[in-house]
C-alpha cells in the first residue's frame, strides 16, 4: 500500500504540478512499477535462490469462514474470504456514502466535473488532487497485496497478467460509481471463474484462449458501453477526466 | 452613499497584470464605498473581468496593493476573498453542470456539516429565492437550466454565503428585459441592505439603471471616474470607446426572393423530453432577415439546434434551399450552405488552443485560395485572418496569439467573423450581439444586414426588441414553443411584441 501510495504521489506530481499528460505519466510509471517489482522479485525471488522469500508463506493471508453465514448455499462462499475481502465488503458502501452524501465527497466531485468552478468556490484544488490521487493509490497497493498474499501465495513475474487494465474498464463500466462497481467486478470476475471452470472441464476449446477470455470481454464491455452512453446521452465520466487545472490558464 | 468621512469599504491602489502579449490592468486604482454600486464600464478587452478575477482571488496582480475594510488584504485565493465577504458572479457561470442547484449552492462553503443537511439548506435557499424573487427549482441539475435560471443559482450562491461585496461580470449579457429589470429590483434591495456591488457592463443605459457611481476603462486604464447623476449615455460611449458610436443602420430596400429555409408543422422535444416546439411554421427567403423574438426558454434555442441539426425533431419537415434535411446531420445541413453562431460560444465554437488565424480559417480551410490539394497556405490564411480581424475590431495582439488569451466579447467576435464568413445560404444567430460591446454590435449587425443584401437568408434570435425592429424584415414572436405571429418590423410596435412574448393575443 504504502508502494502505491508512493508511486501514485509521484503521479500527481507530474500530472498536478507538472502538468504532464496524465495518460502518459500513468504508463510510465506502470512500465517502471512492472521492472521494478520484476527486479526485486527476481533478487529476492526463487530466482537467484540467495534470499527466498521464506516469510512470505507465513504472511499470507488466511481465509476467515464465518460460522453459519458460510454454509448459506452459493452466497456462502462470500463469507469464506480473506480479511482483505471483508475490508473491501466495507470500502464499497463507505465510498459511495463519502462520494454522494459528504461534504468532502462533493468536493471531490466537483473537482472532477469543473475544476475552475471548484476553485472559484474556494476549494483547494491542487491540495485535494495529491490527496485522493495518494489514496487512490494506496487502494490499488490494496489490490496489488491481495494478489500477491492472499489470491495466488507468492509472486511471479507478471503476476497481474493485466489486472489493473481490467480495472479501468470495471471503473467505466460502473460508470465511477462505487455500487456500481459490484456487478462490474461480478461481470468480470465471472468471466475469469467461467474460464477456470471451462479449462477444468477439459474441453476441446484451446486453453491460450480460455485464457484470453477476460480481455476479450473487457473489451467488448468497453464497446457496449461507449455505445450505450452515446445513445442515453448520459454522463458517467467526469467532466474534466484527464484534464490538467492551473487557475491562470484560460 | 458616498461619504467623504467614510473609510471605503475595498480599495485597489495601481493594480497592475499582464498576460502574455496583454497588459490587461495598468496601475487601476479602485474605491467601492458601503452601500453603493460601482458600473465598471469598457470595452471588450478593457480589463474589467480581469480586475475582478483579482479581487475574488482566480487571479494575482503582478503589483499593487488591495484594501478591504481599511485592512491591507492577501487575497491569494477564492477562499481568502470569500472571507472578506466578496462573492462575483461569473461571466461563464461558475456552476457544475451534473451537479443540482443545492449541490452547487454548498459546494465550497466549509461550515457545512460532515454529511450536510440537504433539508435545511433547501428551506434556506427557498426562503432567499422567495424573498429576492428569485425562482429557481432547487432540485434540479444545472444542465436542466435556461441560463437565466443559472443566473439566479448564482446570485442565490452568494446570497446563501452572506457575501457583502457583489460583483457581477455583465449580468444582464444573458437577460431578458423583464429579467434585467427583475435583477436591477435585486440589486437595490441589496444596495439598501448596507451591501456594495461592482457591476460590469457596456451598456449605458445600464449604468444609468443601477449604477451610483461609475468608471470607465479602457485598453486596461481608468480613464474617467464620475457621479452617474452628472453623466449621460453618450458621454459615457464616448469615453468608453474613444469615438462617437452611430446607430443608423444603411439597409437596402427589402427584397426577397426564393424561400430558403422552410419550416412545416416542427416539433421537438427540449432536454427534460417536454415539448419545446410545437407545430411551428416558418420561411426565411433570400434576402429578408427574419427576427425571432421572445424570452429565452421558450423554444428559440431548439428552433436553432433542429434546423442546424443539432436536436432531432418528432414531427415535421424542415427544408434549406429545397433540399430536405429533417433529422440530417450537422454536416449535412453545413454543406447545404448554412452557418450557425450558437448560444454557447465558450463550449461550442472556438479552439483555445489554437490561434486567432487558425480559428478563423477552421471552416474554409478545404477550399481555395486557404489550400492547395492538402496543404494549407499560411500567407493566406494570414492575410485573411488580418482583414476579419480589422472588420470585426477584434482586439489581439496578432492573428497567431491563441484564442484563450482573448476577452470573452472577441473570443465571440472570432467566431462571429468566421461564421459569416463561410456563409453561403443560411446564416442562423442565436443572440449574436450578447456580450459585445458597443462598437462590436454595431459591426455584427451591419453585417448581418450586408449577408442580407448579398441574398442570403437570415434567421437572427435575440431579445432585444430594438435591435430586432432594426434589424430584421419581419419578426416572429416566441411563447412557449409557438410562434405568436409573424409581424412587418416595419409597421409593429414594440408593445406588442411585448405583449406576444408575453403570450397576449392582442385582436
Amino acid at each position: 500500500m504504502a508502494i502505491g501510495a508512493t508511486m501514485a504521489a509521484l503521479h500527481a506530481f507530474l500530472t498536478v504540478t507538472m502538468r504532464a499528460n496524465q495518460v502518459v505519466s500513468g504508463l510510465s510509471i506502470t512500465l517502471f512499477g512492472t521492472g521494478f517489482a520484476s527486479f526485486l522479485g527476481q533478487r529476492l525471488g526463487p530466482a537467484t535462490n540467495n534470499f527466498r522469500l521464506v516469510g512470505l508463506k507465513a504472511a499470507r493471508f488466511t481465509p476467515i469462514t464465518i460460522p453459519g453465514l458460510s454454509d448459506i448455499p452459493v452466497a456462502g462462499a462470500l463469507f469464506r474470504q480473506d480479511i482483505i475481502s471483508y475490508a473491501v465488503y466495507l470500502l464499497i458502501p463507505l465510498t459511495w456514502f463519502y462520494l454522494y452524501k459528504t461534504r468532502p465527497g462533493l468536493w471531490l466531485r466537483s473537482i472532477g466535473e469543473d475544476p475552475q468552478t471548484a476553485d472559484a468556490m474556494g476549494i483547494d484544488v491542487v491540495k485535494s488532487k495529491y490527496l485522493y490521487t495518494i489514496l487512490g493509490g494506496a487502494l490499488i497497493g490494496l489490490g496489488g497485496a491481495h494478489l500477491s498474499l492472499s489470491y495466488t501465495p507468492g509472486w511471479s513475474e507478471n503476476i497481474t497478467g493485466g489486472r489493473g487494465w481490467i480495472v479501468v474498464a470495471l471503473v467505466i463500466f460502473s460508470m465511477w460509481n462505487p455500487l456500481r462497481s459490484i456487478w462490474g467486478a461480478l461481470l468480470f470476475g465471472g468471466i475469469n471463474a467461467v474460464q477456470f471452470r471451462l479449462q477444468a472441464s477439459g474441453t476441446n476449446i484451446p486453453a491460450n484462449f480460455l485464457n484470453m477470455l477476460p480481455y476479450l470481454g473487457t473489451i467488448a464491455v468497453l464497446v457496449l458501453m461507449t455505445w450505450w452512453e452515446a445513445l442515453s446521452k448520459k454522463i458517467g465520466a467526469p467532466a474534466a477526466l484527464g484534464v490538467a487545472y492551473m487557475r491562470e490558464d484560460k | 452613499m458616498e461619504q467623504a468621512s467614510e473609510r471605503p469599504l475595498v480599495e485597489l491602489r495601481s493594480v497592475t497584470k499582464s498576460f502574455p502579449g496583454v497588459v490587461a490592468n495598468d496601475c487601476v486604482d479602485l474605491v467601492l464605498y458601503r452601500g453603493e454600486v460601482l458600473a465598471l464600464l469598457g470595452e471588450n478587452g478593457a480589463g474589467k473581468s480581469t480586475l475582478m478575477n483579482i479581487l475574488c482571488g482566480l487571479y494575482r496582480q503582478d503589483s499593487g496593493e488591495i484594501y478591504v475594510r481599511g485592512h491591507k488584504a492577501q487575497i491569494h485565493s477564492p477562499k481568502d476573498s470569500r472571507r472578506l465577504g466578496i462573492g462575483m458572479v461569473h461571466q461563464n457561470f461558475k456552476l457544475v453542470d451534473s451537479m443540482t442547484v443545492l449541490e452547487n449552492i454548498i459546494l465550497g462553503i466549509e461550515e457545512q456539516k460532515f454529511v450536510p443537511d440537504m433539508k435545511k439548506v433547501k428551506a434556506e435557499v427557498l426562503d432567499l429565492s422567495h424573498k429576492y424573487n428569485l425562482k429557481v427549482n432547487p432540485e434540479a441539475s444545472i444542465w436542466q437550466l435556461s441560463v437565466g435560471e443559472q443566473q439566479r443559482v448564482e446570485i442565490l450562491k452568494l446570497l446563501y454565503r452572506k457575501a457583502d461585496i457583489l460583483i457581477l461580470d455583465e449580468p444582464t449579457a444573458v437577460l431578458t428585459p423583464q429579467e434585467s429589470h427583475e435583477l436591477a429590483k435585486v440589486v437595490h434591495s441589496l444596495r439598501a441592505e448596507g451591501k456594495s456591488a461592482i457591476f460590469i457592463t457596456h451598456k449605458m443605459e445600464e449604468v444609468m439603471k443601477f449604477s451610483d457611481r461609475v468608471m470607465v476603462l479602457r485598453k486596461g486604464a481608468v480613464v474617467a471616474q464620475t457621479v452617474t447623476e452628472a453623466t449621460s449615455p453618450a458621454a459615457l460611449a464616448k469615453m468608453m470607446v474613444g469615438r462617437e458610436i452611430l446607430f443608423d443602420l444603411d439597409k437596402k430596400p427589402f427584397a426577397p426572393g426564393e424561400p430558403v429555409l422552410v419550416l412545416r408543422g416542427v416539433s421537438a422535444l427540449d432536454d427534460r423530453g417536454l415539448p419545446a416546439l410545437k407545430d411551428v411554421d416558418l420561411t426565411v427567403r433570400a434576402g429578408e432577415v427574419i427576427g425571432v423574438a421572445g424570452v429565452a426558454g421558450n423554444g428559440q434555442r431548439e428552433l436553432a439546434e433542429a434546423i442546424t441539426g443539432l436536436r432531432k425533431v418528432k414531427s415535421g419537415e424542415i427544408r434549406i434551399d429545397g433540399k430536405d434535411i429533417t433529422n440530417k446531420s450537422p454536416l449535412t445541413v453545413i454543406k447545404a450552405g448554412t452557418a450557425h453562431i450558437p448560444q454557447d460560444r465558450s463550449s461550442v465554437g472556438a479552439v483555445g488552443d489554437m490561434s486567432v488565424a487558425s480559428n478563423l480559417a477552421m471552416k474554409q480551410y478545404r477550399r481555395k485560395p486557404l489550400s492547395f490539394g492538402i496543404f494549407l497556405l499560411p500567407r493566406r490564411i494570414a492575410q485573411m485572418a488580418r482583414r476579419l480581424i480589422e472588420t470585426f475590431k477584434i482586439s489581439t495582439p496578432g492573428p497567431e496569439t491563441r484564442v484563450k488569451f482573448l476577452s470573452g466579447g472577441n473570443i465571440q467576435k472570432t467566431i462571429l467573423a468566421r461564421e459569416i464568413g463561410a456563409c453561403k445560404k443560411l446564416l442562423v444567430a442565436v443572440y449574436p450581439s450578447r456580450g459585445l460591446d458597443v462598437g462590436a454590435t454595431e459591426a455584427v449587425r451591419k453585417q448581418l444586414i450586408a449577408q442580407r443584401d448579398q441574398g442570403l437568408g437570415v434567421l437572427f434570435v435575440s431579445e432585444d426588441i430594438d435591435e430586432l425592429v432594426q434589424v430584421a424584415d419581419r419578426i416572429a414572436v416566441m411563447f412557449e414553443g409557438r410562434i405568436m405571429a409573424i409581424l412587418d418590423s416595419t409597421s409593429c410596435d414594440e408593445e406588442t411584441i411585448g405583449l406576444l412574448m408575453a403570450g397576449v393575443k392582442t385582436p
